[in-house]
């Protein structure tokens, strides 16, 4: 019965080129729309290395401190200490690995050389390579022993790397950060932007910069850090934050002038996806919302379109349908006719537009795009979803229209 | 004509309706958006870059022992900066707090008229930007007569104030404020007005932050950078030709020892363009985005036109044929359809304006960056107009030219 239809949809097809044509470029640019919008929020919420275990995350992104003087009450809202990392986070038993990361853009020299070019770096802790897993091309990450001696060592990207000592092994070279000589221990495969807590050109531990150590104010809450848990469960999630809101109080026992909070945080991928940030918590139905309505305005418009053109279409074939009608095709029959038929022009539609879509997100993005990103399963459901519900909208209603007419009136072939 | 063809005209019809809204709505935002960026900004950042200070490391050979180093800051900073001076590719060089231009910095005083009507401007804080005096001309920032605002001038006041000219609108309406008192904080000492700047815009697409210049010299010079921290101060530098950031890491490189007096240090470089276009890409992302919503809008609307018009000249040549066989010629054919589907267009404009004014009157256009002016609606809206009308013509052109091509005779065969 399909390959009828596929028969009858190709001649059809053909009757007509110029329609066609515009119907599939039509739904090909639509379909590239709204996937263009699937992917960002692909990109912002899915897992792919170094961040594979993103849904497992949670984030405490911002930091408040808060004084206890009532009456002249002073707030600061930044990151924390690392007085507070160590008493409230590194003491959390329930999460598999939590780990606290300083952001900073900084030139980095060569000792025989002071360069000037500035690369993003990570002054994090060992538990940052439990946390995000990255593709070591050579040597290997600082460890617990390098951290706590506060031994200068540095993982880089194979293309600071090559910046910096071209074709010649990085490994056991010396680069100078912060006036300190780091030696590169390990190299791996730059990451994308996007990747955004695991993302730099170069990572050391923090415990070698006596700069971070020391910079804390507002009663030694307030500092450079942020901090990622990875759960072993996100059905953990509750237990961890009831953990960490354990820990904090009992960590502001110990202090007199000011006391810490972590405003909304920690939160998880999903909220940051929705547009939460450590300071503020955005509302996961006004983001579904928005975003569904403009998924559903990117539809609608072309379906008027095609809606118009496909009742255009089906006028001339009245007649036939009168015909099928008379011999006892049932008014079902008829709408799964019309909805078949209308399919290959979507389906190839659809896949124009697939392809459209990387194109355009290639040319609208400037951050690195890796094939973990892009192609996933959630993408092609997401398409064949929005291309069949493309069909419904714009063939939809003809096809009731044709449907529904009486058989005589359709024999006459008048409106 | 139109009310015959009313069963596929609905569909483009409402098509259009959607479109014609949200086209003006969009597009008068992006009016407003560019119309902002395109206004002066109240300076020039051509060939201007920011030196970042750091302290020497304390465990480094070169450092200076505090107790030994007989120099105290503030000399220190101006001796770093006749030291930039001196390179003959520098054009000037000047230090200001939290007023380099796209730094994101900035900070806030209360400041009072003293002659003024002072209760138009009680309890208001302004924004308050601490300049070295040569940081006019790093800038290029004139005063509001457009006479450059010189070293000499600034250096032979006592107390040298200035004011950008929408904070000495605010504080004496309708009167020049130059030669005017004020006073900054509640107790301060009275100051008179040395010149009046140009509106003074953070960025291309603000509008502008009434502000006052603080000028850094005389006495209070060494007290001012010792109170903010030498190491905080913004170090603005112009180059007398445009360089690569290659070319300026190279010629750092070069000055190798020039760039540090005692153990205060210029540990990098960024070009000030290169901060604008950190600082602007969230906006031009935000851009973007809605043209490639208008595009799609308006490819639609083509496709749209094209498909249907084309569907309705197949079913009509017949009629078409009778037409030219009864002599009418090519334009008078043509008119007729161009005439309706621009007629199409017109009868959109009753719900169009109703959707439009319930907008205007909701407050939801953006008034405060652009006064909404008739003008601006009227270029606005009559410009979405035009250009649907022109993607209109556009669309009924192809089926016209296949209309012309058929001979009479072939024409009537179909009838």
């Amino acid at each position: 019965m399909n390959y009828k239809f596929f028969k009858q949809a190709w001649q059809l097809m053909r009757e007509n080129p110029l329609v066609s044509i515009v119907s599939i470029l039509g739904t090909a640019l639509s379909i590239a729309m709204i996937l263009v919008v699937v992917l960002m929020f692909q990109i912002s919420n899915s897992g792919y290395k170094p961040e594979s275990n993103r849904n497992r995350m949670l984030y405490v992104l911002g930091t408040e401190a808060l004084s206890l003087n009532e009456k002249n009450r002073i707030r600061n809202r930044g990151y924390m200490s690392v007085e507070v990392v160590k008493e409230c986070f590194y003491s959390l038993q329930t999460p598999e690995a939590v780990t606290a990361i300083a952001a900073e853009q900084k030139p980095v020299s060569l000792p025989t050389k002071r360069l000037f070019k500035e690369y993003a770096i990570k002054y994090t802790d060992p538990n940052f390579w439990r946390v995000f897993d990255f593709t070591f091309l050579n040597g290997k990450p600082f460890t617990e022993a390098d951290f706590q001696s506060a031994i200068p060592q540095a993982v880089v990207t194979s293309k600071v790397a090559s910046a910096l000592f071209g074709a010649e092994s990085a490994i056991g070279k010396t680069i100078i950060l912060d006036d300190i000589a780091y030696n590169v221990a390990g190299i791996v495969k730059p990451v994308s932007e996007n990747a955004q807590q695991a993302y730099a050109d170069i990572w050391t531990p923090y415990a070698c910069s006596p700069a971070l150590m020391k910079n804390s104010y507002y009663d030694g809450i307030s500092g450079p850090f942020q901090t990622v848990l990875l759960a072993y469960n996100s059905s953990d999630f509750t237990k961890i934050k009831k953990e960490l809101e354990q820990r904090r109080v009992q960590y502001n026992k110990s202090k007199r002038d000011m006391n810490v909070n972590f405003l909304e945080n920690p939160i998880t991928r999903m909220e940051i996806t929705s547009g939460s940030n450590g300071f503020r918590k955005a509302s996961l139905n006004d983001y579904f919302l928005r975003t569904g309505f403009l998924l559903l305005f990117m539809l609608l418009i072309p379906a008027l379109n095609l809606t118009g053109f496909i009742l255009s279409s089906i006028q001339k074939r009245q007649t036939e349908v009168g015909i099928r009608k008379a011999f006892g095709a049932t008014r079902r029959a008829i709408v799964y006719q019309v909805l078949y038929e209308n399919l290959l022009t979507t389906f190839i539609g659809g896949l124009l537009g697939l392809a459209l879509s990387f194109l355009l997100l290639k040319l609208s993005s400037d951050f690195l795009l890796t094939a973990g990103m892009l192609i996933r399963p959630g993408l092609f459901a997401a398409a064949l979803f929005f291309v069949l519900l493309l069909n419904l909208f714009s063939a939809g209603i003809p096809a009731m229209h044709i449907a529904g007419q009486r058989i005589v009136s359709s024999l006459q072939g008048s409106d | 004509m139109i009310w015959a063809q009313r069963k596929s005209n609905v569909w483009i019809y409402a098509e259009l309706l959607v479109v014609v809204s949200a086209l003006w709505f969009m597009g008068d935002k992006f009016y407003v958006d560019l119309r902002t960026y395109y206004s002066p900004l109240g300076y020039d950042i051509t060939n201007t870059w920011r030196f970042k200070l750091n302290k020497l490391n304390s465990q480094l050979p070169a450092y200076v022992p505090e107790e030994e180093s007989a120099s105290d800051q503030a000399t220190n900073l101006q001796q770093l900066m006749s030291q930039i001076r001196q390179h003959p590719l520098v054009d000037g060089v000047c230090v200001c707090y939290y007023s380099c231009p796209y730094s994101w910095g900035n900070r806030w005083g209360d400041i009072a008229s003293v002659e003024g009507d002072t209760s138009l401007v009680a309890q208001k804080v302004f924004q308050i930007r601490s300049v070295s005096p040569e940081y006019f001309e790093v800038f290029r920032i004139k005063d509001s007569q457009g006479n450059p605002i010189t070293t000499k001038l600034l250096e032979g006041s006592e107390e040298p104030i200035l004011v950008s000219q929408d904070m000495g609108e605010e504080l004496f309406p309708k009167q020049s404020a130059k030669g005017r008192k004020i006073c900054i904080h509640d107790e301060g000492p009275e100051i008179t007005i040395l010149a009046v700047t140009p509106p003074i815009r953070s960025n291309e697409y603000c509008k502008s932050d009434p502000c006052l210049f603080e000028i850094i010299a005389g006495a209070d010079y060494a007290e001012l950078i010792n109170n903010m921290g030498v190491e905080n101060a913004e170090l603005c530098v112009r180059m007398k030709k445009g360089l690569s950031q290659d070319e300026m890491f190279q010629l750092l490189e070069e000055m190798g020892d020039r760039l540090r007096v005692s153990n205060l240090n210029v540990y990098g470089v960024s070009s000030i363009a290169d901060m604008r276009k950190e600082q602007l890409a969230s906006y031009k992302e935000e851009n973007n985005k809605q043209l490639a919503l208008m595009t799609f809008l308006l490819i639609n609307v083509f496709f749209g036109i094209i498909g249907t018009f084309w569907l309705r000249t197949q079913q009509r040549q017949g009629e078409a044929g009778i037409r030219m066989a009864l002599g009418a010629n090519h334009f008078t054919l043509g008119k007729y359809l161009y005439g309706e589907g621009l007629c199409l267009l017109l009868l959109t404009l009753p719900f169009t304006l109703a959707f439009a004014g319930n907008m205007i009157y909701m407050g939801i256009p953006d008034a405060d960056r652009l006064p909404l002016t008739v003008g601006r609606f009227l270029l606005v809206f009559g410009g979405t107009y035009g250009l649907l009308a022109f993607l209109i013509a556009l669309g009924v052109w192809f089926p016209v030219q296949k209309i012309f091509r058929i001979k009479p005779a072939e024409a009537l065969h179909y009838e």
